[in-house]
């Protein structure tokens, strides 16, 4: 059992994990078709995966149905939706579009419902975008204050008014006998202190990742596992 | 009869005459030369030759045949003005010398008549395999309006190569970090080494403390990929040092799931910590439970969950997109104390925002070691250290050699020119 449960795991991930990092140095077919194939056999497995997923949804609400727990009425609500789709979907031989071109039962629901749901998700974002930034605005100290200056220059210099006032009014072109427009300043930002910043995560992730990989890959790290011995 | 003879004999000598070619035949071409392109999977050979005077008049033409005799096709064209070595793709320690002076052309493929044909024979869809590669014939054709010449045919088969060595530096970076992070792994064995604070690590603890004051849950998120993202991985190792602390405490962990794979996994994660906690009994099966893969659902979902259960604490570890924002905000609303970490980061400065700690980019990874203590993991903190350190190293010495490059002049030129540096070619690689 000790086998099956660490060892064999331990050993399939050691061989797939280098036998995947070295196929990116073999530009063989097979190494090409040896890659594609896992790929393959994960969304495999991912698809019967999926049937945990289900499970898991129609057992959670279910049984907050049963208890009668607080919000048991949106559970019937998840279960009544998640009928309704599946229904409508095999009657409608999962087409979106009868054969004349008219969206079928299962294309209206979908395009008439879920798409609607998600763009009105989608469009909070705006507002949550705003509360959020009038709370890290707040020059509370340098960091922020920086943070502040930085975040009105990038916004008013998208403003065609705020690039009117500056060239148009002001008069402001040349700094020195260089042409300097308000949209210059804010692509310098976006492009230099900016992209270094974010250039410097990427580096530490980069590393992060191999690590992280290296560990699992030679057994290291085993808490993925999970399962006890 | 003579005079038969003798009509036939001037007609021949007319008709040779029309078929002799007016054109003069152009000076030959210097150092032609066909090779397999190295490298490869087999499907194609590089052809070079060097720069002629006259070549702003030539176009040269890569002619293939599957036999010596023809009949010849076309397979690459290329005007005499285009197409040099350096732009052949190759690092510099691959391929012919990079330099204006030698023309440069791949071949995978000839045209024949409507169809294109490729040099390595194409996959059966049937059976899945390809009939071997043939024997081919190339041969180079200069032609120009004063003339025209062709090289000898040359017998070359592409060959598939086992490895690419285009990508050397990034197989020796590869070894190097492997063999430091295993070399750091065992002196970690030997004795403690010293890891700086994370302060969103510290705030487990509390994050804990306070769900258990107020028995109210934690919420975990392992983020929207899947279990081949390393974020995720990384995700589900914090999971469980954080269980093991819940379970210490007895408090109610809650994980919302996006992918059913990464679900069973943390199930058995959180099961795991439980035990090893001393409190299997206390673990509760649908603590990780799946919501649904679709981006806004498990969004509007979760945010839902979190303002009618207003947990303690939220935890947002893993990879992220636009929900970051609409999760971080929704919980900053319920009054939770929110740790995220994510190497997103595009994603970033919405968690900074509205979290209480942030663990950016590499802390993610960083974060199993840092909370379990273990000191082989952290062996490979330092590891990442001396990582780091090298690649800022290389860029602090590069960038000063390349911004003296552009004051400094030798002979006419600037010898340390950005592009012109074969250690900064090494370090980008190909």
């Amino acid at each position: 059992m000790v086998f099956l449960k660490r060892q064999l795991p331990l050993l399939i991930c050691f061989v797939i994990g280098t036998v995947t990092a070295l196929q990116y140095y073999v530009p063989t077919n097979f190494s090409a078709e040896m890659s594609e194939g896992l790929s393959n056999w994960y969304i495999i497995v991912s698809m019967f995966a999926a049937l945990l997923g289900f499970v898991s949804v129609g057992m959670v609400h279910t049984k907050k149905i049963q208890r009668q727990e607080p919000g048991w009425a949106y559970s019937t609500l998840v279960i009544l939706g998640f009928l309704a789709m599946v229904i409508v979907g095999f009657v409608s031989g999962g087409k979106e579009t009868t054969p004349d071109g008219r969206p079928s039962s299962y294309g209206w629901l979908y395009n008439c419902t879920l798409v609607p749901l998600q763009a009105t998700m989608f469009a909070i974002l705006g507002f949550y975008v705003a509360s959020a930034a009038f709370r890290s605005f707040r020059a509370k100290s340098f960091d922020a204050g920086v943070l502040l200056a930085t975040a009105v220059i990038v916004l008013l210099g998208n403003v065609p008014f705020t690039n009117q006032v500056w060239a148009g009014w002001l008069g402001i072109h040349d700094v020195a006998g260089v042409k300097i427009e308000m949209t210059d300043i804010v692509s310098w930002l976006i492009g230099t202190p900016n992209a270094a910043a974010r250039r410097g995560v990427t580096f530490g992730v980069a590393l992060g990742a191999i690590a992280t990989s290296l560990k699992i890959i030679f057994g290291i790290e085993r808490a993925y596992l999970g399962g006890g011995d | 009869m003579l005079r038969v003879l003798w009509l036939t004999a001037l007609a021949a000598g007319i008709a040779a005459a029309q078929e002799t070619p007016s054109k003069a035949a152009l000076p030959p071409v210097e150092g032609v030369a066909f090779e397999d392109v190295p490298a490869d999977n087999g499907a194609a050979i590089q052809a070079t030759w060097k720069k002629m005077p006259n070549d702003a008049e030539v176009t040269y033409r890569i002619m293939v045949a599957t036999s010596e005799n023809g009949p010849w096709f076309l397979a690459a064209e290329t005007p005499g003005t285009e197409n040099f070595s350096q732009d052949d793709g190759y690092p510099f320690w691959m391929g012919p010398p990079k330099n204006r002076e030698l023309h440069y052309l791949a071949v995978d493929g000839y045209q024949a008549g409507e169809e294109r044909v490729t040099l390595m024979p194409p996959e059966d869809p049937k059976t899945k395999t390809r009939k071997p590669t043939p024997d081919y014939w190339f041969k180079l054709v200069a032609e120009s309006p004063a003339g025209s010449w062709e090289s000898p045919a040359t017998k070359l088969k592409p060959e598939w190569n086992l490895f690419n060595w285009a990508r050397l530096n990034v197989f020796l970076y590869m070894l190097a970090f492997a063999g430091i992070i295993l070399a750091f792994i065992q002196i970690a064995r030997g004795r403690q080494l010293f890891i700086r604070r994370i302060a969103g690590l510290d705030a487990v603890d509390e994050a804990v403390g306070r769900a258990t004051e107020m028995g109210k849950p934690i919420f975990y998120l392992t983020g929207r990929n899947g279990i081949t993202d390393v974020s995720t991985v990384a995700a589900t190792l914090i999971l469980g040092e954080i269980a093991k602390k819940v379970a210490t405490y007895d408090t109610t962990i809650k994980v919302p799931h996006t992918d059913p794979i990464v679900m069973a996994v943390c199930q058995e994660i959180t099961r795991e910590s439980y035990i090893a906690a001393g409190r299997p009994d206390s673990f509760k099966p649908d603590s990780n439970f799946f919501v649904t893969d679709d981006q806004f659902g498990y969004t509007a979902a979760v945010d839902g969950m979190m303002v009618r259960e207003k947990p303690a604490a939220c935890f947002y570890m893993g990879y992220y997109y636009a929900e970051s924002l609409l999760l971080a905000e929704t919980g900053a609303s319920t009054g939770a104390i929110q740790v995220a970490g994510t190497d997103a980061d595009h994603q970033l400065p919405f968690f900074v925002t509205a979290c209480d700690y942030t663990l950016i980019g590499e802390e993610l990874y960083a974060a199993g070691a840092y909370l379990s203590k273990e000191p082989v993991l952290v062996g490979t903190l330092r590891g990442q250290d001396i990582g780091k350190a090298v690649i800022l190293a290389a860029l602090l010495v590069l960038t000063a050699v390349a911004t003296i490059g552009q004051w400094v002049t030798v002979g006419g030129k600037k010898p340390y020119k950005w592009s012109e540096i074969w250690v900064f070619d090494f370090l980008k690689g190909s």
